[in-house]
């Protein structure tokens, strides 16, 4: 982890009298695994020590070319963190107080030293520093751990607030309110798990009595399936515009997916155009969710619309073939129910869906009621609102009359 | 030697105990002079062992040779009540081997041999309260790196899950 620990202490030690360093040296080899600098020249020891990590420093105070003090004064200048230690002579031990103030001593040792006092000091210098440096270690630690957690959380409550920003442009996307038009009447529902989705759904006026319809679904989650979204968005109302058909439309759309999303990526629809002067109803599917027909006058009253058809963006052109198209004929009192595939999830961790044609049974039943109350009532017997939902759920019910 | 100022909330407590009066005053003494450490001076040994069980010290510096209980049985019992407290032991020459051979049963920071410098034991005392604060300090940097590393793990995990 930190190389110094392993490293044997360096001490430097510096004495004119050979037999001095002679047997500090042997004392230090033989019982401690201190590593032992010994020089008998202060200056050489000077000229030494710059190029070594020194550990504690340990000199005596009465030398010919440069005193002990002033020796370990100049060693404090680039290494000022090392504890130093002055070895004073009985006679010049009142001279050696005297100046300890100017040179900062970790402590001074008399001569003659005591064997077991001098290990017992270099253990408490060495330790010391040891300490110190830990401490600094920690310090640089904390220092960069409260920096990172600082700008983490600034960037967390930065994409918060880019989150919602999301959201709202998303829920921007999706239509206000729809409004009755000609003799149609709309119905919306929506169930979001709360994350940004890739639902979408829309209506088209093209005309005093006719509209287009439609419900997507771009693949994932997140950032990415919400910018998807607006891609359809925008190329659904501009081919509307145009008086695109609802396969049209989706060739379209498959050929300037495949151009703009990621390769991953895909979307799967059913659009409609919608004429109430000839209660005509034209749908193509990208392999969106089949649209359930409630009709008044058949017998088996709800089911389903049925159109094959592969999802955009997914293949290039040459290999997606036209979608299925289908044209029908609506009786008044007919209802359309159209809804993402979150509606068909049946458990948290997406294992299983439904198949679309569980949902008629219940559909049969409440086929009859007020449009808001059917959807609420279809929302409540697949768990809506009882249960965390895997995906978001959109409802859309247009009703003829 | 530290490169930041130590942060002091209260003053160090040294508590002395020598059966003589006359070495406890004179240390004391000299400490009030030289230092702003509190000092509780004892010349019973048993007193002071009473006093560990309430007041917190920062040093105990003790004698060797004492009538009722030597200064490493002292030692013993009193890193027992207070185990953080740094240990000095004053030994005179003759009883010097004992004290060196029971060094690391007691935990001694070191031992000061009469008759004793005051500024050799201005040093050490200030060295062992050094060291003292410096581990203080770095339990309690370790405690907030702790509790920092814990912020950015929580941050990060919430942070995954947005993007999801």
């Amino acid at each position: 982890m930190n190389p110094t620990t392993t490293r044997r202490p360096t001490i430097l030690l510096v004495d004119d009298d050979e037999i001095v360093t002679k047997a500090i040296v042997n004392l230090l080899e033989l019982e401690t695994d201190y590593r032992t600098l010994a020089f008998q020249n202060p200056r050489t020891a000077l000229e030494s020590a710059r190029r070594e990590t020194i550990d504690c420093v340990i000199s005596d105070f009465l030398m010919p070319d440069m005193d002990g003090l002033e020796f370990l004064r100049e060693f404090a200048t680039f290494a000022p963190d090392v504890p130093r230690i002055l070895l004073t002579g009985y006679a010049d031990k009142e001279n050696a107080i005297a100046a300890i103030n100017q040179v900062n001593l970790y402590q001074y040792l008399e001569k003659p030293w005591d064997n077991e006092n001098l290990k017992i000091v270099l253990r408490n210098a060495v330790g010391q520093r040891t300490l110190e440096q830990q401490l600094s270690e920690r310090l640089r630690e904390l220092d960069l751990a409260l920096t990172a957690r600082d700008t983490l959380q600034h960037s967390a409550v930065e994409m918060e607030r880019e989150l919602a920003l999301a959201q709202e442009v998303q829920q921007s996307i999706l239509p206000r309110g729809l409004v009755d038009h000609g003799r149609f009447r709309f119905y919306h529902r929506y169930y979001p798990t709360g994350l940004l989705g890739g639902d979408y759904y829309d209506v088209a006026t093209t005309g005093p009595n006719s509209f287009n319809a439609i419900v997507a679904d771009v693949a994932g989650h997140g950032v990415p399936a919400s910018l998807g979204t607006m891609l359809v968005k925008v190329m659904f109302w501009e081919a509307s515009q145009r008086g695109q058909t609802s396969e049209g439309m989706l060739r379209e759309m498959n050929r300037r997916l495949l151009h703009f999303m990621a390769r991953h990526q895909y979307v799967t629809a059913f659009v409609l155009n919608v004429d109430g002067e000839t209660s005509r109803v034209n749908g193509a599917s990208a392999g969106g969710p089949h649209p359930v027909i409630l009709s008044k006058t058949k017998l088996r009253r709800a089911h389903e619309w049925r159109l094959n058809g592969l999802p955009l963006g997914a293949l290039e052109e040459k290999l997606y073939s036209t979608p299925d198209s289908q044209s029908i004929t609506l009786e008044p009192g007919d209802r359309i129910l159209m809804y993402t595939d979150g509606l068909l999830d049946t458990r948290i961790d997406e294992g299983e869906s439904l198949d679309s044609k569980e949902l008629l049974p219940t559909l049969d039943e409440i086929s009859g009621l007020e449009g808001n109350e059917l959807l609420d009532r279809l929302a409540k017997s697949r768990g809506i609102g009882s249960r965390a939902l895997p995906d978001d759920v959109n409802l859309l019910l247009i009703d003829f009359d | 030697m530290t490169s930041e100022p130590t942060e002091r909330a209260m003053p160090q407590v040294v508590m002395i105990i020598d059966d003589e009066p006359m070495v406890t005053q004179s240390i004391k003494n000299f400490l009030s002079l030289e230092t702003d450490y509190e000092i509780i001076a004892l010349t019973s040994p048993m007193a002071a062992l009473e006093t560990l069980k309430t007041r917190q010290v920062d040093v105990i510096i003790s004698d060797y040779l004492m009538p009722d209980l030597n200064g490493i049985d002292f030692f013993l019992k009193a890193k027992e009540i207070q185990p953080q407290a740094t240990r000095v032991l004053l030994t005179g020459y003759a009883d010097k081997e004992n004290a060196i051979k029971a060094i690391n049963d007691v935990g001694l920071y070191q031992y000061i041999e009469k008759p004793w410098e005051n500024e050799d034991l201005r040093l050490v005392l200030r060295n062992a309260i050094e060291k003292r604060q410096l581990l203080r300090r770095l339990e309690v940097k370790v405690a907030e790196l702790d509790r920092a590393s814990s912020d950015l793990k929580g941050l990060y995990s919430d942070l995954l899950k947005a993007f999801k």
